[in-house]
C-alpha cells in the first residue's frame, strides 16, 4: 500500500519553486478521500487519460460511500430515497456530461461520462437518467440501504428537522412538523427566503470534486455526490452544474466545489475561479476571491470550500464556514497527500512537497 | 422601468410586462405574468415554449423553467416538468417556498401537484401540428424543417429598481427523455443581481452550458460595462473559444434601464407570419415608449 503523509497547517505557508517536470501530473480532490486520489493517480501513471483518471478516482468514492456523502446508501431525501448527482468535464474538448437526481444506479460519474461521450446532450435527470443508464448497460440496484433508511427513520421521528422548506410559506409549519406541505395562500414574491439551513459538515453534505492535469497539461474535472440529507425529492444541487460543481478551461486550469450547494451554485464559483485564473490570479487567490464574492453576494453564513489548479500544476484551496481538507498528488510529492485548511478563509498555493 | 425578451414572439411577454410594471407590480410578478402569457398560448409552442411545443423522443412534453430574483440572488427552477404548461410559475414557488434551487423530473411534478397546480394529460399539452411532427419523427427520424433553438427569456426592471430574470422552454424537438439544457441553470440560461443587472441566453443549449454566459455578462456589467458591450464581449469570448459556429443569442438589462443584445444568429424566420429577420430579433420596452421588436445583426 502506498505510504501516506498527512500534514496539519494552521497558517498559510509560502511556496517554493519546483522543477516543472515535478509538478505534473497533478491529481487534486476535495476532502481526505485518499483512496480516490490513489486510484486516479495509478490510472494516470499506467497510461490512462485524464478523463479515465477522474472516472476511476470518483468511482472509488461512490463504491466506498465516502463519508456517507457520496454514492448509494446516504443522504436520504424527504421520502427516504438516495439520489445521485455527478458531472465530468473535459478541458480538451470543452465537453461535459452530467446526471442529476439519478435513482437506483450506483455509478453516477460513469453514467455522466456516457452522457458526454454517447449523446449530443449534456445533462440527463431523474427516472429518464436511470433508463438511459440501463440502456448503457448499468445495473439497476437500489440506492437505499438499511443505513440510509435508518437515517430517514431517525429524521422522521425528530419531526423531520432540519429540512429545506421555508417557514411561513407552507403548512404545516416546517419548523416543527413533517409534511406533506401545501402552500399558504398569497405568498408575496418579495418575501425573502428565511429559516435556518441545516448545518453542514463533511459527513452530511459533501462531494468529491476532482481535478486532474496530466503530464501534457490536459485538464479535466469531475464531481459525484448523494447531495443534501433530507433534501426535497427531485432536488439537484450544484455538483452536476457546469461552473458550479466544477469547471475547467484548456490552457488555464480548473476548480471544484464542495459544501452548501444551494447557496454556492447561485454564484457559479468554479467558473469564477477559472476566469480569475485566466486573468492572472493564482489558484489559491482565485479560490479565496470566489468565496468572498459568495459571502458578499448572499449576505448569509454558509459552509463551502474550493480546490483549484492551473494547467502548470500549481494548486490552491480556500474554505469558509468549516474546516476543510483536500488530497493532492504530483511527482514532487511522490505520494497522495492530505492537507488540512483551517476555517478562516485561509488558502494555500502549492507546487511541491516543501511545505 | 424596462423589460427585454428574446425573439420576435417575446413582444407578447414584453407588452404584458410593461402593463404590469406601469401598474407598480414587482419585477417578479410582472415576469411571471409575462412568461405565462406565452407559455399557455398554444400558437407559440413551436417556438419551443410551453403548450403546443414539440415533445421529447418518447412523445412526452417535458418543460424547463427558471426565475432569479436580483434582490437577493435567489433562484428557483424546474426541469423535465410534466403535465403543466407554465413551468415558470412552479419555479417561482421553488424560489419562494424552499431552500433549494432546482427540482427535476417526478420531484418537480409532485411539487407542482402539492402546490395546487392542476396537472393535465400529455395529450392536452400537444397540438395537432406537433403531434403530427412527432409521428413523422417516429416514422422517419426527421426533425421539423425550421431551424433554430428558441426559448423565451425575459428580464424585468421594476419601479423600485429591482431586477429579475425568467426563462421557459420545452427544449429541442424530440430531445432525449430527461434532457435538461442551459435554460434552467443559474448563470447559463439566466442570471440577475440588483447590484449589476440581469442577462439571459437562448440558442444551442448544449454549447451555451459550457460557457456560463449570463453570469459572465452580469459580471462584466458589475465591472462597469454597459449591457450592449457586455453582451458583445461574451458572444466574442464564446465564439473564440468554441472555434466553430453555434447558435447563441443573449440579452441584458441593467438597473438604469439600459438594454443590450448580441448573437451569432444570421437569420431568423417567424413561422407564424413568415417574416424573415436578418439577425437576432428581440423585444423591449422602456418607460415612455411602446413595446418594440429590434434586430441585432450577427457578430
Amino acid at each position: 500500500m502506498r505510504p501516506v503523509f498527512v500534514l496539519l497547517l494552521v497558517l498559510a505557508a509560502h511556496c517554493n519553486a519546483a522543477r516543472s517536470d515535478d509538478k505534473l501530473p497533478l491529481v487534486l480532490n476535495t476532502w481526505s478521500f485518499l483512496d480516490a486520489n490513489i486510484a486516479a493517480t495509478e490510472t494516470l501513471l499506467t497510461g490512462g487519460s485524464h478523463i479515465d483518471a477522474i472516472e476511476t478516482g470518483c468511482s472509488v468514492c461512490e463504491v466506498e460511500q465516502c463519508d456517507g456523502s457520496v454514492g448509494y446508501g446516504g443522504s436520504p431525501d424527504e421520502l427516504g430515497n438516495t439520489t445521485l448527482d455527478a458531472m465530468i468535464m473535459n478541458g480538451e474538448t470543452h465537453d461535459v456530461g452530467s446526471v442529476g437526481c439519478l435513482k437506483d444506479i450506483r455509478s453516477a460519474i460513469s453514467v455522466a461520462r456516457k452522457v458526454m461521450e454517447t449523446t449530443k446532450h449534456t445533462l440527463l435527470v431523474g427516472d429518464d437518467a436511470t433508463n438511459f443508464a440501463i440502456q448503457m448497460g448499468f445495473t439497476r440496484q437500489s440506492s437505499k440501504t438499511n443505513h440510509s433508511l435508518d437515517l430517514w427513520a431517525q429524521w422522521k421521528s425528530a419531526n423531520c428537522q432540519p429540512n429545506y422548506r421555508v417557514p411561513g410559506t407552507v403548512i404545516p409549519n416546517p419548523s416543527v412538523s413533517c409534511g406533506p406541505y401545501s402552500p399558504v395562500p398569497s405568498i408575496a414574491s418579495t418575501v425573502p427566503r428565511s429559516g435556518s439551513r441545516p448545518t453542514l459538515n463533511r459527513y452530511n453534505h459533501d462531494t468529491i470534486g476532482m481535478i486532474v492535469v496530466d503530464a501534457k497539461g490536459q485538464i479535466g474535472c469531475g464531481t459525484t455526490t448523494n447531495g443534501a440529507s433530507h433534501k426535497i425529492p427531485g432536488r439537484v444541487g450544484d455538483s452536476p452544474i457546469v461552473g458550479a460543481g466544477c469547471y475547467v478551461q484548456k490552457g488555464v486550469g480548473g476548480a471544484a466545489a464542495t459544501g452548501d450547494g444551494d447557496i454556492m451554485m447561485r454564484f457559479l464559483p468554479t467558473y469564477q475561479v477559472v476566469q480569475s485564473m485566466a486573468a492572472g490570479m493564482s489558484p489559491g487567490d482565485a479560490a479565496t476571491d470566489a468565496l468572498v464574492r459568495i459571502v458578499k453576494g448572499c449576505n448569509c453564513t454558509f459552509q463551502g470550500a474550493l480546490v483549484a489548479a492551473s494547467v502548470d500544476g500549481t494548486w490552491g484551496a480556500a474554505t469558509n464556514g468549516f474546516n476543510f481538507s483536500y488530497t493532492v498528488y504530483n511527482p514532487s510529492l511522490g505520494t497522495s497527500t492530505v492537507i488540512y485548511v483551517n476555517n478562516n478563509m485561509e488558502h494555500t498555493d502549492r507546487e511541491n512537497k516543501d511545505i | 422601468m424596462a423589460c427585454v425578451a428574446t425573439w420576435a414572439f417575446g413582444i407578447q411577454a414584453v407588452s404584458v410586462a410593461s402593463e404590469c410594471l406601469q401598474r407598480g407590480e414587482s419585477c417578479m410578478e410582472a415576469l411571471e405574468k409575462a412568461v405565462n402569457i406565452v407559455e399557455d398560448d398554444p400558437s407559440t409552442g413551436r417556438y419551443y415554449v410551453g403548450r403546443g411545443c414539440y415533445p421529447n423522443s418518447e412523445g412526452i412534453v417535458q418543460l424547463d423553467g427558471a426565475v432569479m430574483r436580483g434582490t437577493d440572488c435567489k433562484f428557483g427552477a424546474v426541469a423535465a416538468l410534466e403535465g403543466y404548461s407554465k413551468p415558470i410559475s412552479v419555479a417561482k414557488r421553488v424560489l419562494e417556498q424552499t431552500q433549494v434551487n432546482i427540482l427535476v423530473g417526478s420531484g418537480a411534478t409532485n411539487f407542482a401537484k402539492a402546490q395546487g397546480f392542476v396537472l393535465e394529460s400529455n395529450e392536452s399539452l400537444l397540438i395537432p401540428e406537433t403531434l403530427e411532427a412527432y409521428k413523422d419523427y417516429c416514422k422517419q427520424k426527421c426533425f421539423p424543417s425550421r431551424t433554430g433553438h428558441d426559448t423565451l427569456s425575459v428580464l424585468c426592471l421594476d419601479t423600485y429598481g429591482r431586477i429579475a430574470a425568467g426563462i421557459s422552454t420545452s427544449g429541442p424537438p424530440f430531445k432525449m427523455p430527461g434532457r435538461v439544457g442551459d435554460s434552467p441553470l443559474p448563470g447559463c440560461g439566466l442570471y440577475a443581481d440588483d447590484q449589476a443587472g440581469a442577462a439571459a441566453a437562448s440558442g444551442d443549449g448544449e454549447k451555451i452550458m459550457q460557457f456560463c454566459p449570463s453570469f459572465h455578462i452580469v459580471q462584466l456589467m458589475r465591472e462597469g460595462n454597459e449591457p450592449q458591450k457586455a453582451c458583445e464581449m461574451v458572444i466574442k469570448m464564446m465564439t473564440d473559444r468554441a472555434q466553430k459556429w453555434f447558435e447563441v443569442a443573449v440579452i441584458a438589462l441593467n438597473t438604469k434601464g439600459q438594454t443590450g443584445a448580441a448573437s451569432t444568429v444570421r437569420e431568423w424566420t417567424d413561422f407564424r407570419d413568415k417574416k424573415v429577420y436578418s439577425g437576432f430579433p428581440f423585444a423591449q420596452w422602456k418607460m415612455g415608449t411602446a413595446p418594440v421588436i429590434c434586430i441585432q445583426p450577427p457578430r
